[in-house]
């Protein structure tokens, strides 16, 4: 097994899983769950439980799953070697596709009270809901006002922008969404396929396949 | 990053992968605009050009800026992070790095996908300290600032460019509608966009900036990022 980690000194952070742009509809299959430890206070010995935690992300049929820097996708089947490469201040991140496996991740993650954040990013709405019925109670939030500027340097159209940004890094170019949505109306490739090309990259596992296939299959249809 | 002609076949794969549109092919070979080059590397790590012709260059000063911001690989000199943020509300159940009551705020420069200007970064910046904003230090944005309490950026980097830089800082709740509001014309002033932020802790299980959000005029979007409190210690206000 190849893998490489993007940075052995410190851990990449961002808003990068903020600022998902869709409608409601769309929304309501993304989900980002991701976990960190805090420098100075619960970062020595957080590798461990990181690598627990990535784990249990695993077990919830999430569509896709990883760690920042890996290439691989995280599954079940992973040999114990590649959960102790994970470090302290790694950031552990899956995507589900529905609330009720976002909800059976998060009964597990409660239950066994690994000590360390957890975030979520989706529908306010929907994500506190889940926080009720399990019994947790949210903390802090991160809302999203929304894109200012010179609008017109974005693509016109809503769904490449949706698509574009399930990588918070802006490593999906707008071109490139375009492009495959082109090879689709050509019938070169199908929507799903386009999706696993462009989903490896987002190297931090956020990006969501079954959302960007629906939508590029949308768009080929426009 | 540079091409190397000798491999490079003019295939055109690469040309759209690049955010910044800086590829081109000329005389069936690929060439890239470096003043429009963020430095992120996404056409050499997205493994699509068959004969390895990409090439990144020894960048010099302040070059390498463009790099620091967009390359998720890259480490920053003053966090010793890599990427562009900080830890801001995703651990603020252990940092108590917000308050309740206290409200974050963060202008996410060209983003999404379009990239943005120092010089455009400086013009927000500029707006958000105006109101009273507290830029993060721990954020490596902080590092191009010369007078942060000024919102004013270095000289040699206001040419510079990058995929996404962020403005963040901690503001007074009575400041932030005027600042939402001066944004909003702000907005005008740039050739780019911008993401915008608003963190806060939650009160009696309610989100207490919505209200403040709507009389300046804006709305929150439906989906956002929640810190669910699981982290321990847990810090106590």
């Amino acid at each position: 097994m190849s893998w490489s980690w993007a940075s052995k000194k410190g851990v990449l952070i961002m808003s990068h899983t903020l600022h998902r742009s869709g409608d409601v509809g769309s929304l309501k299959n993304d989900y980002v769950i991701l976990s960190l430890s805090a420098q100075g206070l619960n970062r020595d010995g957080a590798g461990p439980k990181l690598g627990s935690i990535v784990q249990t992300f695993s077990k919830y049929n999430p569509v896709n799953c990883g760690i920042l820097g890996s290439d691989t996708v995280i599954t079940m089947d992973l040999p114990d070697e590649f959960l102790q490469g994970i470090e302290n201040n790694s950031v552990v991140h899956a995507v589900f596709d529905n609330i009720n496996d976002l909800k059976d991740c998060l009964i597990d993650l409660k239950e066994n009270d690994y000590g360390m954040s957890i975030v979520v990013s989706g529908l306010f709405e929907n994500v506190h809901e889940c926080c009720k019925k399990v019994g947790i109670k949210p903390h802090t939030v991160n809302q999203s006002l929304g894109v200012f500027g010179n609008l017109d340097r974005l693509p016109k159209e809503e769904k490449v922008r949706d698509i574009s940004t399930m990588c918070g890094h802006g490593m999906v170019p707008f071109l490139l969404i375009k492009e495959y949505v082109e090879k689709i109306k050509k019938g070169t490739i199908t929507a799903e396929k386009a999706a696993e090309k462009i989903t490896p990259l987002c190297t931090c596992k956020i990006f969501n396949p079954k959302r960007a296939a629906i939508l590029l299959d949308e768009l080929s249809k426009e | 990053m540079v091409i190397n002609e000798e491999r490079c076949v003019g295939c055109g794969l690469c040309v759209n992968y690049c955010p910044a549109h800086a590829i081109s092919i000329h005389e069936k070979k690929a060439v890239i605009d470096l003043d429009l080059c963020f430095e992120c590397g996404n056409c050499k790590y997205a493994n699509v050009c068959k004969k390895d012709a990409f090439v990144q260059q020894t960048m010099t000063w302040p070059r390498v800026i463009r790099s620091i911001f967009s390359n998720v690989r890259i480490i920053s000199p003053n966090t010793n992070l890599s990427g562009r943020g900080t830890e801001e509300m995703k651990t603020n159940d252990v940092t108590g790095r917000f308050k309740p009551g206290a409200i974050g705020i963060a202008c996410e420069m060209g983003r999404p996908g379009t990239g943005t200007t120092f010089k455009d970064v400086e013009t927000i910046a500029k707006v958000v300290v105006g109101h009273g904003g507290k830029l993060e230090e721990k954020n490596p944005t902080f590092f191009v600032f010369d007078d942060p309490s000024k919102g004013t950026i270095k000289k040699e980097f206001l040419n510079e460019r990058a995929l996404s830089v962020i403005i963040e800082a901690l503001v007074e709740k009575e400041n932030l509608i005027p600042l939402l509001e001066n944004l909003k014309e702000a907005q005008n002033m740039i050739d780019t966009v911008f993401s915008l932020d608003v963190i806060s802790v939650m009160e009696d299980e309610k989100i207490f900036t919505n209200d403040l959000i709507e009389k300046a005029g804006l709305k929150a979007r439906p989906n956002g990022k929640t810190c669910l409190g699981l982290g321990r210690p847990r810090k106590e206000f």
